[in-house]
């Protein structure tokens, strides 16, 4: 099975295509800079990974006693 | 005696002249814009001084007094409005190229209130670009500067309003707090700063930054004056579908209350040995503990979740939400954005679902976490920013650019405050952060007020205030 890239090639390859999933063009003096902070966020996003199983559910902080949610808009 | 100059004067001590007849809104008012006009070319709070406006109010409420009508404690009150704040037929210009010439038709809920109210908005104020992105030298406005010192920064993004405040050119300012927003440049400041519970203040008509971290709240000079401004802003909202239905107390009841038998944690692990903590901000806060407890607090050390789960959770859904809300003109105008802004907000393009939904899992357990806890504890005391104001020069890390140890409580929409501590050896602002239960902001204002009124910190003011 294969693993999450961590070879330089790879890691460009990955941020070049969600850049263009996303619809960026992004500027070619700040492509280096670009690429080094998503190395950086990269990081940041490892530690959302934690050995949770399949009841660990997504929720918002408070029950739904509290917030009233679909408020109608003008 | 010598009598308070008029800058000095509190919202409530201000008020209390206005009811008396010693003061009128004018006269305050007048004074607020001469301050405004002298002191504001160093510090650069404002992008927009409201002077016609400013007028126009001030006599409104003048007027009302007259006719023995008092609409609370904001009638007559100058007060001013981080510049994301909509303000119907002012410019609201998010401190951005992108909107630069862009006048709302609306108020935002919180500008209602206060207006309603017979309020004198005197302006709006610097920020971060879109609440993310400085301080930036590359926008249309200059960053706002430190007032103790203007080779530093206020901390963001509410730049302008920490400034204004500590300038004493406002009593109160609004912030919006999505990491820190509110609390950073309150510490750095030197100012008091709460970001509510989320959904206790509407957020209506305030330019988002990320939908589930979005927090409206005061920065101010004194406890007192930051509760009574909740008590003037805070309540259900049908037109924000983040606002909570929850009873709205008095939230000076209690001011004085003190803090005998109160149980206060202290998540040391947090910030004891965070890269770049000052040892100055260990040993103010350490003070600051021990004064609680001799002021009748119980105060224990308390082990949470690492700071660092909380940055990652906070960080991701933060670009995510922020990219999702700009990505049309990231993609069509991406150098009319500042490059601080662009660094930070385009992370969110490489953010795939599951790492969203896993930041979101994630989330669900550090609330708990913290709510648990607060089951235990009456509040959470803990550092704000672990380091004095940096110079307003220096280099910034690309994904989180400032000292401030403040997202944890956007993550879990815990109340959470900033005040005032000390000064460091260079007579920078040092400050600590105090959290408590959801819709608890009570028992927070109520703690910091003890610690206030023991400290006496808030009679000092920058020098180029005085």
């Amino acid at each position: 099975m294969m693993g999450i890239p961590t070879d330089e090639e790879s890691l460009r390859k990955e941020f070049e295509a969600m850049a263009a999933r996303s619809g960026l063009t992004i500027p070619a003096d700040r492509q280096q800079m670009m690429f080094e902070t998503f190395l950086d966020f990269r990081k940041v996003l490892e530690r959302l990974h934690g050995p949770r199983d399949h009841t660990a559910e997504t929720g918002h902080v408070f029950s739904v006693d509290h917030v009233v949610r679909g408020a109608d808009h003008e | 005696m010598s009598e308070t100059p008029l800058y000095d004067l509190s919202i409530a001590a201000a008020g209390r002249k206005l009811r008396d007849g010693a003061l009128t809104s004018m006269a305050l008012t007048q004074d607020a814009l001469k301050r405004i006009a002298r002191i504001d070319p160093a510090i650069n709070a404002f992008i927009t001084v409201t002077h016609d406006r400013a007028l126009a109010d001030a006599q409104a409420a003048d007027a009302a007094f007259a006719r023995g009508e008092d609409k609370g404690p904001f009638q007559g009150i100058p007060y001013a409005l981080k510049d994301i704040y909509d303000t119907a037929g002012i410019r609201t210009t998010c401190h951005s190229k992108l909107r630069v010439d862009h006048v709302p038709a609306h108020d935002s809920a919180v500008e209602e209130k206060l207006h309603a109210q017979g309020g004198v908005l005197l302006g709006k104020l610097a920020t971060h670009e879109f609440a993310l992105g400085g301080p930036s030298f590359d926008l249309p406005f200059p960053p706002a500067r430190n007032p103790w010192n203007t080779d530093h920064a206020t901390g963001g993004s509410s730049s302008g309003s920490g400034a204004a405040v500590a300038a004493g050119l406002v009593r109160m300012a609004m912030g919006t707090d999505t990491g820190g927003s509110i609390r950073g440049p309150a510490a750095l400041c030197g100012t008091v700063g709460i970001k509510p519970t989320f959904g206790r203040v509407s957020r209506r008509g305030i330019f988002p930054l990320a939908y589930s971290l979005d927090h409206a709240g005061p920065l101010a000079w004194s406890v007192e004056d930051a509760a009574i401004t909740l008590n003037a802003i805070a309540g259900f909202d049908a037109r924000d579908q983040g606002s909570a239905q929850m009873p709205v107390p008095d939230f000076c009841a209690t001011l004085d209350h003190g803090v005998k038998g109160l149980r206060i944690g202290v998540p040391r692990h947090f910030f004891e040995k965070a890269a770049g903590v000052s040892p100055e901000v260990l040993s103010a806060i350490d003070a600051a503990a021990q004064t609680l407890a001799q002021l009748g607090a119980v105060v224990e050390d308390v082990r949470l979740p690492d700071y660092d789960l909380f940055a990652a959770c906070g960080r991701v859904i933060m670009f995510t939400e922020a990219f999702a809300i700009h990505q049309k003109d990231f993609q069509g105008r991406p150098l009319d954005f500042a490059l601080s802004t662009y660094s930070r907000m385009v992370m969110g393009a490489f953010v795939t679902g599951p790492d969203l939904v896993q930041a979101h899992r994630l989330r669900r357990e550090l609330a708990h976490a913290v709510t648990n806890m607060l089951q235990r504890y009456d509040a959470l005391l803990t550092a704000c920013t672990v380091a004095p104001a940096p110079l307003i020069q220096a280099p910034r890390d690309r994904v989180s650019d400032s000292p401030t140890q403040s997202m944890p409580f956007n993550v879990t929409g815990h109340p959470a405050l900033s005040l005032p501590i000390g000064f460091s050896s260079d007579g920078l602002p040092l400050s600590m952060q105090i959290a408590g239960r959801h819709f608890d902001e009570a028992t927070i204002l109520r703690i910091a007020a003890a610690f206030e009124a023991q400290s006496g910190l808030n009679r000092k003011r920058p020098a180029l205030a005085t």
